[in-house]
């Protein structure tokens, strides 16, 4: 073969062969688990019963995922912590974003400072949460008793309602700075001759935060939102860390019933229709999401 | 969330006429509390670790009675010193330096590629 390549075709094929190994390991970490994934959701892949391994299941891993007695309960729950968990971290961190955005001496210190919980990593957080809120080893007990607080001498993690407590403080702890820093970036962007008018118009600051602010703000709030609630619905790490999804099952998520599915029960059929369905609810908050954001974002 | 409301008016002009007025100083001190408040929060949980961490294993064992350990000790990390934590320092960095370069490697020849030599469907990205 001693035709002459194009100088254009030697460089592409020069790039297809640069490109190729990333290429190679991405397929490798997230195309192949996601169909094998997918095939094990149509297939009895229970390692505990070697006699039906591999043979095909038609919907019964889904028709067991909707119908069986833990999916749907640990749905509404991740539904209920998605919610709250992420209107707490927006209500916090949009105020801390406001306050941060002024002027005052110390900014940048204050602003390093609350961003430092973002930067520990979850299972750190959520163990160091877990010491907090033990009635010997932490400070929450000791702290709301000296003060005369109700909750003091709380066993935190025995009770339904206590153990998510001590869970949404440990997610909001982590993430409100999360929230506060693209929030803050947001602000910064924001043309101050808006507000200046505004003043000479006659309106008051609350006007100008509803009118001028959150409307420009809408962009930033939704990147932050669709980040958040996402890994809000995906939530496991606090959750193993913190309850071990107890009392009971009270606070079992969608994830820790997943994680349970195929590390405890060995079942890969039955985890892998629940992690199927899991990336599908996934989507379609990130698409109901992105059609609200869409617009604001080309106006 | 009163405060998210006060913040707004925007700096510059927030100053020449009403700067004296007993309602911009209640704005700004209710601004420092509320900015005091988030650090204390931030921050509180790493004094404890801190504070834990020098206290006497049996004070830790007795169960929290104060603020700050009673007696200074270095015992716990004498204790770390003789565990594994070296060996576990070892495996993290032979973790961070591997990945890092294997990252570094793939990702700029694949990047170098799709910049520059014109590789079909880089336009997905």
């Amino acid at each position: 073969m001693a035709r002459v390549r194009s100088l254009e075709t030697r460089d592409r094929l020069l790039g297809y062969g640069m490109v190729a190994p990333a290429v190679v390991v991405l397929l490798l970490i997230t195309a192949f688990p996601l169909f094998y994934n997918l095939w094990n959701s149509f297939h009895h892949v229970d390692l505990l019963d070697p006699t039906t391994l591999g043979s095909g299941a038609g919907l019964g891993n889904y028709v067991q995922v909707f119908t069986g007695a833990t999916f749907v309960p640990s749905l509404a729950r991740t539904a209920a912590f998605t919610v709250v968990s992420v209107a707490i971290e927006l209500a916090v961190g949009l105020a801390m974003a406001v306050v941060l955005n002024r002027p005052f001496p110390g900014r940048g210190v204050v602003r390093a400072a609350i961003f430092v919980p973002w930067a520990v990593p979850t299972v750190v957080s959520a163990m160091m949460w877990k010491t907090m809120f033990d009635p010997r080893q932490g400070f929450v007990d000791y702290v709301l008793g000296a003060l005369h607080l109700p909750g003091g001498g709380t066993t935190w993690l025995a009770g339904t309602w206590t153990a998510w407590t001590a869970v949404f403080v440990a997610d909001a702890w982590k993430n409100v700075p999360f929230m506060t820093i693209l929030l803050l970036a947001g602000l910064q962007v924001l043309p101050r001759e808006l507000y200046e008018s505004s003043r000479i118009d006659g309106a008051s600051p609350w006007q100008a935060f509803t009118r001028i602010t959150l409307p420009l703000l809408k962009p930033a709030l939704m990147v932050a939102l669709v980040f958040r609630t996402l890994q809000a619905f995906l939530v496991f790490d606090v959750v193993y860390i913190m309850t071990g999804g107890g009392p009971g099952s009270s606070t079992e998520t969608v994830s820790f019933l997943n994680w349970r599915a195929f590390l405890v029960d060995s079942d890969f059929g039955y985890g892998g229709a629940v992690s199927v369905v899991m990336v599908v609810i996934a989507l379609l908050i990130a698409g109901v999401y992105v059609r609200f954001v869409r617009p604001e974002a080309v106006g | 969330m009163s405060a998210t409301t006060k913040p707004v008016r925007a700096p510059e002009f927030a100053r020449p006429r009403r700067s004296r007025s007993t309602g911009h100083i209640a704005r700004r001190v209710g601004c420092y509390v509320l900015v005091a408040a988030f650090v204390v929060v931030s921050l509180f949980p790493f004094y404890w670790i801190l504070a834990t961490s020098l206290k006497t294993p049996d004070e830790i064992s007795a169960g929290t009675t104060g603020l700050w350990p009673s007696r200074l000790s270095i015992a716990s990390y004498v204790t770390d010193l003789h565990s594994n934590f070296l060996q576990s320092l070892a495996n993290s960095a032979i973790i961070a330096i591997s990945t890092t370069a294997l990252t570094v490697v793939l990702a700029s020849l694949a990047g170098y590629a799709l910049a520059r030599l014109g590789v079909r469907g880089r336009g997905g990205i």
